[in-house]
């Protein structure tokens, strides 16, 4: 298939491909090779396309168990990295312009609730980067570790989005109408896109990365047994 | 025989809609209007205060079509009935209580209508979606901005943490927010409170 048809089917795919360290101008080739240039599976790749693209795409135990932990790895960091540093700012700048429309109380409450999100962000992908994927790591090397098992991760694995939800609702219903409404409809979507997009992270992550260190951790308990 | 129930038809085809209107002869309903369009129908309404509406779906132009509920809201107790002639789309066709078809005869379509204003009738008696806090919704909402948690709300206000617990899930589905940042937000918004109340 060739790498560009991908990219017709769904254009939306073409926000992955910076957080895969795919560069443009791939022209006539494949996926296969594009893939292959990158040093990243194509399995992978396609597997990421098909969770992004298909609403609710249920992802096989034959897919897991194929994944490479070093993409998966890659691609969660840098999507981290792309939530942090590209949408939560670029949404950040949209409702600094909301809040200043709004009276100096609201618009300081509308700030400070949106400054606790990205904390709560902040907080959630840091646990992630410094506890559970040097875990991952730590199991791909065939390292035991006592001290986490990936249950505590699934206990964990908070619900981010709430805030979100809140947001567009506030947003959405309670500013006064006439309170810059462009502004107000073009923030929403971009917050629908991000929700989206992280629904989908998480479930790269409950899916691949809690199926991998089950797998891993029933094979070194029998390996002590 | 006990009250009848007030039915406006909205059907463009008048063998459709006379075929429905004979159904209706010597039952519990009385069709007391046959208009061809919705917009005649919608402006009718405040006069001919009917106690069903039977629609064609067909006659929701697509900007209408999802909106079945919001078009009628004025009309909290009027049942909707649609008149599928066509195929429709199931999204369009979940707005309606029931849906009568032209297999339908006489008594599978007043055996649809009843059971439809029963399940209304139930439906009333639920939390209303969408309705305005109450006055003790109010009260707990103000004590939570205030960063009061459930615990002190129920001695604040004399009543067992499970109500106040209650209370909060009301809020929240009331207004679509679940978390207390957001109920600050909104009780500001809504000058429940003020700016130095928030600790």
């Amino acid at each position: 298939m060739k790498f560009s048809d991908l990219l017709n089917f769904n254009p939306e795919l073409i926000l992955l491909l910076s957080r895969c360290r795919i560069p443009l101008g791939f022209g006539e080739k494949t996926v296969e090779e594009v893939c292959a240039e990158q040093h990243i599976s194509a399995n992978f790749f396609l597997l990421i396309c098909k969770v992004y693209s298909i609403k609710g795409y249920e992802i096989s135990r034959e897919e897991a168990e194929r994944t490479d932990m070093k993409d998966l790895l890659l691609f969660l960091s840098n999507s981290h990295q792309y939530y942090l540093e590209e949408r939560l700012p670029h949404i950040a700048q949209h409702l600094k312009y909301i809040a200043e429309q709004c009276n100096a109380a609201q618009g300081k409450l509308l700030r400070q609730f949106y400054e606790e999100y990205r904390n709560e962000v902040i907080a959630h992908f840091e646990y992630e980067e410094k506890t559970v994927f040097p875990y991952i790591r730590a199991l791909e090397e065939g390292k035991k570790m006592a001290s986490f098992r990936i249950r505590d991760f699934e206990s964990n694995h908070s619900n981010i989005e709430e805030k979100l939800q809140d947001l567009v609702n506030i947003l959405l219903k309670y500013l006064p109408a006439e309170s810059s409404p462009k502004e107000r409809i073009s923030i929403t979507m971009d917050i629908y896109h991000l929700t989206e997009d992280i629904n989908r992270h998480s479930q790269l992550e409950d899916h691949l990365l809690v199926c991998y260190a089950n797998m891993k951790e029933r094979g070194n308990h029998d390996q002590t047994k | 025989m006990t009250r009848q129930n007030k039915v406006l038809i909205v059907e463009h085809s008048p063998i459709v809609a006379e075929g429905l209107k004979n159904m209706f002869e010597n039952s519990d309903y009385r069709v007391i209007a046959i208009l061809p369009t919705l917009e005649s129908a919608l402006e009718r309404m405040p006069a001919l205060k009917p106690d069903i509406l039977v629609l064609n779906p067909i006659l929701l132009d697509f900007s209408q079509r999802l909106k079945l509920r919001h078009l009628f809201r004025d009309y909290p107790h009027l049942l909707l009935a649609a008149m599928q002639t066509f195929y429709c789309e199931q999204s369009v066709l979940a707005q309606f209580h029931t849906v009568l078809c032209l297999e339908d005869n006489a008594v599978r379509i007043a055996t649809k209508l009843k059971n439809a204003l029963e399940s209304i009738s139930h439906e009333e008696e639920g939390t209303p979606i969408g309705s305005e806090l109450s006055v003790r919704e109010k009260e707990v909402l103000k004590a939570i901005s205030k960063g009061y948690t459930s615990k002190q709300v129920a001695d604040l206000m004399h009543l067992s943490v499970h109500t106040v617990i209650t209370h909060r899930k009301n809020i929240s589905n009331k207004t679509g927010i679940k978390t207390v940042s957001g109920l600050t937000l909104y009780a500001l918004l809504n000058h429940l409170i003020d700016e130095n109340e928030i600790q």
